[in-house]
């Protein structure tokens, strides 16, 4: 009774709870809140001793293998799906009085998360009660690819089908979509974070040189790519040296990143293939005419419209700022929530 | 809009100016010549690098019917938004137009995002009421099992008649007893003086019996203004053992020979006398609700208390009936 009371004094919003990043979407307002799924835990007076939260998000994203003893940062997430559920919770609690900055009371919003497709029932029940412990008065669930459908433009209530790929953080997921619903999904545990170990493992095992988590990921984002590029670029970076043991600088150059990235890429590819295999034959003449969307921020990643052009010997197309795709399209869906039982919003 | 527009293929001179001539208006006395189309301008930048359309949808890996749409700008029939503008992009980057020209195109097109059209959802009022309608029959069903059962629970005990029962406990086992030992035990009589007769003084041979832990409560309570038959004076002796009880209480008066005089729980308000020659042994087990005289002399039972329950002997020593512990 008193969540509905705070409710009033609450805005609906959609939470992209990604593996990497979590983005909020205020209905009415757009997304307000993009930070990474970073907690940050300090623990006093020794092992047992009491455990708070030092930071969250940005802030904790730049703790993250800088930390003292009493200080750890967890990634809550992992492969889309919550691997620690009181940090989970911690952290979408924070989020979520971050959105409400103005606000007396304690919020009590109606939540729309979006939830990757190849999730199980488990999994989502846990996204949802970590949702309803971080204070939602009210829970609703959307599959990513669908979200990722609506927010990149997507007409999905066409009866016609419409294949959409988003990669994120630690999942891909394909889907054929038509009439408000997923015709064909899968699911891989392939993402950002895999580029991210590839490229660690390639460092590690041809320099012999050990990097971090966030050395791999600038790498990605400065010379990573998925297709031979005609210039070839270079990033200077240190790492520590395996067989000496003290900090070294070398140089990395796009056509290594393209070789440590060609397993993940390979899993990627071979998603996308199979799908194509398994949509009914009316859909797969509509993918043909229409081309493959890309969102997420693995379609970042330079010329990977074109890697998956090639293999599949379709038109691909990576939409327009395809990293906020899932939380506008779980935005556009929140106008939803008041017609209960809308085939958009996914079963528990 | 000027011709200082840079061009890396050489080859697309001609096609520059095909656009520029097209957008300059001369003079005051020529006529305006209309701008030409994106679609003319695709066809011609595709004329000059010298084309066809199936070369262009092989690489593009578009329709060929989508490029043809496109250079006749009929994008009616195209697709949304994010196809259009992927579509135009990608074919006119393939031909060499300059980046301005394709953000203006993208920015002329109306890219309308389509509506989310939601199916199968139900009306607000529909969602309350079977949301509340599910709760309602758990309440209803709840209602219609537990009510009952309580009501027989407690009615069932607590409002039964039960002055046609006769308990097993008391009653019958006087009856038992008072034949027996008045025809084994010589010398032993047993008088009962006011004593409440028993509801009914022999079950029917289709009257169920009773067991039960309750006390009496059709002869104690329930029933208080049934009249009192006078018991019947059995027999004589030199001493007398009086009780009497203020509450129910369980009593066994048994003499030295084994018989027993009294052996049962009696009512609230029983007053009892024992005549005999022999001694007595007595067993009272509530104590505190029964009073006791021994040949018209009262008996402190306090003396002989053990929790409330008072245990001791009716003694003749010298012709002279006295209470002794045991």
């Amino acid at each position: 009774m008193f969540k509905k009371f705070r409710g009033i004094f609450s805005n609906d919003i959609s939470i992209d709870l990604g593996t990497a990043n979590t983005l909020i979407y205020v209905r009415g307002q757009g997304i307000i809140l993009n930070e990474p799924s970073v907690v940050a835990i300090r623990q006093d007076r020794g092992p047992g001793g009491p455990r708070t939260v030092a930071a969250v998000g940005g802030d904790a994203k730049r703790m993250l293998g800088r930390t003292p003893g009493n200080i750890a940062t967890v990634r809550p997430m992992k492969d889309g799906v919550i691997a620690d559920f009181t940090m989970t919770e911690a952290m979408l609690q924070h989020f979520i009085k971050q959105v409400h900055k103005s606000r007396m009371l304690r919020p009590s919003p109606r939540v729309l998360v979006c939830v990757p497709c190849g999730s199980t029932q488990v999994e989502r029940r846990a996204i949802k009660e970590s949702a309803e412990g971080a204070g939602a008065r009210d829970v609703f669930l959307i599959e990513e690819p669908m979200a990722a459908a609506i927010g990149a433009g997507i007409p999905v209530h066409e009866a016609r089908g419409s294949m959409v790929l988003d990669i994120g953080g630690g999942t891909s997921e394909v889907a054929v979509i038509s009439l408000n619903g997923i015709v064909y999904s899968q699911s891989v545990r392939v993402g950002g974070d895999r580029f991210d170990e590839a490229i660690i493992n390639y460092v590690r095992r041809n320099h012999g040189t050990l990097i971090g988590e966030s050395t791999a990921e600038k790498i990605k984002l400065q010379i990573g790519c998925a297709f031979p590029q005609s210039e070839v670029r270079e990033i200077e970076i240190s790492g520590r040296n395996l067989a000496e043991g003290v900090p070294r600088m070398f140089t990395i150059n796009s056509n290594e990143i393209l070789e440590a990235l060609h397993e993940p890429l390979a899993g990627i590819v071979a998603a996308v293939k199979s799908a194509l295999e398994q949509t009914p034959p009316e859909l797969c003449s509509d993918v043909a005419e229409r081309g493959i969307v890309l969102t997420g921020g693995g379609a970042l990643l330079r010329d990977l419209d074109r890697l998956i052009s090639e293999e599949t010997g379709l038109h691909v197309q990576v939409a327009d700022d395809p990293l906020t795709c899932v939380a506008r399209g779980g935005g556009k869906a929140l106008e939803l929530i008041d017609q209960h039982g809308s085939d958009f919003f996914a079963p528990e | 809009m000027t011709s200082q527009q840079s061009n890396p293929v050489g080859d697309d001179s001609r096609e520059i100016d095909l656009f520029d001539t097209a957008a300059v208006n001369t003079d005051d006395q020529s006529p305006q010549i209309l701008p030409a189309s994106f679609g003319t301008r695709l066809r011609a930048a595709r004329d000059a690098r010298g084309l066809d359309l199936e070369s262009c949808a092989h690489a593009l890996k578009l329709p060929l019917r989508i490029l043809r749409q496109l250079e006749n700008d009929a994008h009616e029939s195209l697709d949304y938004g994010v196809y259009l503008g992927s579509y135009i992009t990608k074919y006119a980057r393939h031909l060499g137009l300059d980046e301005d020209i394709i953000q203006a195109e993208l920015g002329r097109i109306k890219r309308d995002a389509p509506t989310l059209v939601a199916t199968g959802g139900i009306s607000h009022s529909r969602y309350l009421l079977e949301r509340y309608a599910t709760a309602a029959t758990y309440v209803v069903l709840t209602a219609v099992i537990v009510v009952p059962m309580v009501w027989l629970g407690v009615r069932g005990t607590l409002d039964r008649d039960m002055s046609h029962l006769s308990p097993l406990d008391a009653a019958p086992v006087a009856q038992q007893d008072v034949p027996a030992h008045s025809a084994s035990a010589a010398g032993t009589q047993v008088a009962r003086v006011q004593m409440p007769p028993p509801q009914v003084a022999a079950p029917d041979d289709d009257q169920p019996l009773l067991a039960s832990m309750v006390p009496n409560l059709s002869s104690d309570n329930l029933q208080p203004a049934r009249p009192v038959a006078p018991p019947a004076d059995t027999g004589s002796g030199k001493h007398s053992l009086s009780l009497d009880l203020t509450h129910a209480s369980w009593v066994e008066v048994t003499a030295t020979d084994g018989s027993r005089l009294e052996y049962g729980l009696l009512p609230a308000g029983s007053s009892k006398v024992y005549h005999s020659d022999q001694p007595l042994e007595v067993r009272i087990g509530n104590a505190s609700g029964a009073q006791v005289s021994v040949d018209g002399q009262p008996v402190a039972l306090d003396g002989y208390r053990r929790a409330n329950v008072a245990h001791f002997r009716v003694a003749i020593q010298d012709g002279k009936a006295a209470p002794a512990g045991t």
